[in-house]
């Protein structure tokens, strides 16, 4: 079976960024700790756009053999 | 013949129970052939062998029927009491019992149609058992990294969801499941693809299940049991989407989510990537703006404190500082003096007290100081002495050792006599 861990999901990720967010609209930091906050989250939506423009659909056919699953990629008509 | 008599006549022929049985059974079988018959359902029951006893009446007679497994099998629908059914079948008998019944090989409802109906007894039956209940709902995932299909290979379902997904979410792996979606075994099929799925790919986000559009007969793959079942079961959430907007089956009712078509389920289990990225954007720049305003009440701040007076000018800092240590020296100064003073004329005075004192300064004047020998007491009065005691005399300047001659003064014994008795 497949191991899914689903380590820094996309979700996650944007979750992530958004608490950065909420973190430096708190205005609870010092300039230090608010401008590396403002790079983390900077650098971390820059990821995030950059994984969504360029994302091409990975698209795969299953078939069921003898009880195994096999993929093959999928070409549609 | 006239005479009803006790005894068989000769030659005849006695049967047995059985015989008559069977042979009122092979009566039946042979002259009735198969035959519709109309009537309503009544004392219906499943035994757990498949077989299906019942009672077929109408208002003025009723007979025994029995609806054997593999007729049941059939029927889409379960007979229930009450139901007006049109049957094929035959007369025959029960050959142990000599019951008269019915043998039912097809059944139909009079009064809705056969799919109809199944749809309806099953659907309240699922409900009864609390398969579409809101609480067993699954969330649909946010952005899914692995989209499940099970669907028709080919057609149009499974091309309209593909393009949906990777038009919307190019991010989500999409996993197509080929399966029959109508026919014979087509709720099998759909129903392993579900199980298939999370048992080999349980990293799968979300199931869309479904098909296009059909008559009652090509959905009803979709409202078979086994394929209710199958999406009860699935811990990945499904997205059931099966023919039109109108069109609600089963799968429909258990599923997660229903979408109206296939490709509204696809638009339903994926977000618009644009969308999306709006939201980043906008994020970053909530990002820029609480910089900026952090910058801005830092600079505040800093304006507000470098308005003081003392930053205007920082040397009147010193300024004071300088004035409070001058002070201070100043009053240090002061008192030492003072305490200095003090002191000397504390000395001066007590130096003139002690020379005024001074012993010296008396015997200065022509006084002495008469001390008894050998222990050198001070003499204070005559009763201290007797004649022939020795005496020493201090003067201001040396002194005189001599001998009492003798003793005048008040008579009485001395009080303190320093020598012995």
């Amino acid at each position: 079976m497949t191991k899914s861990v689903k380590k820094d999901s996309f979700e996650e990720r944007l979750k992530k960024l958004e608490e950065l967010v909420a973190e430096l609209e708190s205005g609870e930091h010092g300039l230090e700790r608010s401008l590396e906050t403002f790079e983390k989250g900077v650098a971390l939506a820059k990821d995030l756009s950059g994984q969504l423009e360029e994302a091409k659909a990975k698209v795969e056919v299953l078939i069921k053999d003898q009880g195994k699953m096999l993929k093959k990629a999928w070409e549609d008509s | 013949m006239a005479k009803t008599s006790a005894a068989p006549a000769d030659g005849a022929r006695i049967y047995t129970v059985s015989e008559v049985n069977g042979l009122v059974h092979d009566l039946l079988e042979n002259s009735l052939p198969e035959i519709w018959m109309e009537g309503e359902v009544s004392n219906c029951r499943l035994y757990p062998s498949g077989h299906t006893y019942l009672t077929l009446k109408d208002e003025e007679a009723q007979i025994r029927a029995v609806l054997f497994k593999g007729a049941a099998l059939g029927l889409k629908f379960k007979p229930e009491d009450g139901l007006k059914v049109l049957v094929r079948g035959r007369a025959s008998s029960y050959v142990k019992r000599g019951d008269l019944q019915f043998i039912v090989s097809w059944m139909e409802p009079r009064e809705k149609g056969a799919l109809q109906l199944a749809f309806e007894q099953l659907k309240a039956r699922l409900a009864a058992e609390g398969l579409f209940d809101e609480s067993r709902k699954k969330p649909l995932p946010a952005f899914p990294a692995c989209v499940g299909v099970a669907t028709s290979g080919q057609g149009a379902a499974v091309h309209d969801m593909v393009s949906v997904l990777g038009r919307r979410w190019p991010l989500a792996r999409v996993l197509i499941y080929p399966v029959k979606v109508q026919g014979e075994g087509a709720a099998e099929e759909i129903a392993a693809a579900v199980r298939d799925f999370n048992e080999f790919f349980p990293e799968t986000d979300v199931l869309l299940v479904g098909r296009g559009g059909g008559s009652m007969e090509d959905l009803w793959a979709f409202n078979e049991e086994i394929l209710a079942r199958a999406i009860a079961e699935s811990r990945i959430p499904v997205v059931s989407c099966v023919g039109h907007e109108t069109d609600f089956t089963i799968a429909d009712f258990v599923a997660d989510q229903r979408a109206p078509t296939p490709s509204a389920a696809a638009e339903l289990a994926a977000p618009d990537w644009r969308a999306v990225l709006g939201r980043i954007e906008s994020q970053e720049q909530e990002l820029a703006a609480a910089l900026r305003e952090k910058i801005q009440a830092l600079s505040e701040r800093l304006a507000r404190a470098s308005s003081h007076p003392l930053l205007q000018s920082p040397e009147r800092i010193y300024e004071d500082r300088t004035r409070f240590l001058d002070d201070l020296w100043m009053r240090l100064e002061d008192g030492a003096a003072q305490a200095l003073l003090k002191a000397k004329q504390a000395l001066t005075l007590n130096a003139a007290k002690l020379e005024a004192y001074s012993p010296l300064k008396v015997l200065g004047r022509g006084y002495a100081i008469a001390e008894k020998l050998p222990h050198l007491e001070i003499i204070r009065s005559a009763g201290q002495v007797r004649p022939g005691n020795r005496l020493r005399l201090r003067l201001a300047e040396g002194r005189i050792e001599c001998e009492v001659a003798m003793t005048e003064g008040n008579g009485l014994p001395p009080k303190d006599i320093g020598g012995k008795p």
